[in-house]
């Protein structure tokens, strides 16, 4: 049976400000746990006003005379800082030009990541998805990378293609990436499996999940170096074609 | 209604007891000496009439084969679906979602990202009195003794009503599979 639609077409919906003000939270708590629709509405509008904001930051910075203003004259130059609302544009203004510049000097684009939840856990059980900003201290795909590259070194395996690809993502653009990568990974061990000083699992039930190893076949096996090949059919790599001479033309002179 | 089920039935009883003969049921209105006097017989004499229990209403006829089925089986929306894109998590190696988010690596990263914050300067907590140091414990309770809260606000405060999540399973891959493939498997040898 068809999901039948209904929506009071006469109510006042307040998208405009939700964009505005989940852009300006994003920005001061560098992440936000939301709702998966908000997140996945605001998404386009959060993206669009830092691709002009950071624009505007590094012009600012390269800019010899400009770079010397003070910050009250600095955020007038920002024209992009009118799509928030008006109490939030000094505040967030001075962390874009404070931070922001030499976060993003590889970057020009993609400064936001949208990841999936579990619904929630209340009466309307609605999906969930957390927005967070790329390259920062506080990013979850970071955390979570390290502390799989960290259970994987405790348990003496190679990485994964997976894992390598998401890896490199994360280094790439980082100024100072791959230094912070790994202290990521070190942090990892002594927050989360409680390492010891000689590199050791002292916690039992911690030890007892390190038992539980992961398809070996993908990890130094078979499947290493096959992530876009099917698994399911034996494919082979296509030939590269020999190139074939067209004999001439008869009616050609 | 319930009553008049009850009396309707022991009257019969209590006449088939005398004359040996069933007969119609009547249903009057007694009086509340009487129908005291019958209470103590019921009593006594252990006369109950469906396990002594109320009389429920109950669907009229009894449902056929067919549209039972329909009902129980026919609703896709009403059914709950089966998962099948779970995996093993590779951070913590408990099952989850694939493409969502572990939510117990999940858990784990957000308390540990806002104790980082807390000693960066992001996050200020609000210290409503400044910390003393006491020689005796005894000392900080009678100067200090704080508000008198009544059980039931001690019960809230515990946010014992806010759901939680499960601790995770492990995820193993031969529990995963369909019972059939599973037990071909078993049979070559591959899973235990």
């Amino acid at each position: 049976m068809p999901k039948v639609v209904t929506f009071e077409i006469n109510r006042h919906r307040q998208y405009n400000m939700i964009r505005k003000n989940l852009c300006a939270n994003l920005i001061k708590h560098e992440y936000i746990q939301t709702t998966a629709s908000k997140a996945r509405k605001a998404k386009p509008y959060i993206e669009k006003f830092l691709n002009q904001v950071i624009k505007e930051t590094k012009q600012i910075n390269s800019d010899p005379t400009l770079s010397q203003l003070p910050i009250n004259q600095k955020l007038h130059k920002l024209g992009a800082l009118s799509f928030l609302q008006p109490l939030d544009r000094s505040e967030i203004g001075t962390k874009i030009l404070s931070q922001f510049g030499s976060r993003y000097i590889n970057r020009s684009n993609g400064f936001i990541r949208v990841l999936r939840l579990e619904p929630r856990l209340s009466e309307d059980k609605s999906p969930m998805s957390v927005i967070e900003l790329v390259d920062s201290e506080y990013e979850f795909k970071l955390w979570y990378t390290g502390k799989i590259v960290a259970r994987l070194e405790l348990q003496g395996l190679p990485l994964d293609d997976l894992t390598k690809l998401n890896v490199d993502k994360l280094v790439e653009l980082r100024p100072n990436g791959e230094e912070k990568f790994r202290e990521v990974v070190e942090k990892c061990k002594s927050e989360f499996y409680k390492v010891n000083e000689n590199g050791e699992v002292e916690n039992v039930d911690l030890k007892d999940k390190l038992e539980n190893l992961p398809d070996l076949e993908a990890h130094g096996g078979k499947l290493q170096g096959k992530l876009l090949i099917s698994k399911k059919f034996n494919t082979k790599p296509r030939t590269n074609n020999q190139s074939a001479s067209i004999p001439k033309s008869p009616f050609l002179k | 209604m319930s009553l008049v089920y009850r009396f309707g039935l022991i009257s019969q009883t209590i006449q088939e007891a005398v004359w040996g003969i069933p007969r119609i049921p009547q249903i009057s209105i007694t009086l509340p000496k009487k129908l005291q006097e019958l209470k103590e017989k019921l009593f006594q004499e252990d006369i109950s009439i469906d396990n002594g229990s109320i009389l429920r209403a109950v669907p009229k006829k009894k449902l056929s084969h067919r549209r039972h089925r329909v009902k129980q089986y026919a609703a896709g929306r009403k059914q709950i679906q089966q998962l099948e894109n779970l995996v093993r998590c590779p951070a913590c190696g408990s099952v989850k979602r694939s493409h969502f988010m572990c939510m117990n690596c999940f858990d784990e990263i957000k308390t540990f990202l806002k104790g980082l914050k807390r000693a960066n300067g992001l996050i200020k907590d609000t210290v409503i009195r400044p910390m003393e140091n006491f020689a005796n414990p005894r000392d900080e309770t009678i100067i200090y003794p704080g508000k008198f809260t009544k059980p039931e606000e001690r019960q809230l405060k515990a946010k014992e009503y806010i759901p939680k999540r499960e601790e995770p399973i492990m995820f193993q891959k031969g529990k995963m599979l369909h019972n059939k493939k599973r037990d071909r498997l078993e049979k070559a040898g591959i899973y235990k």
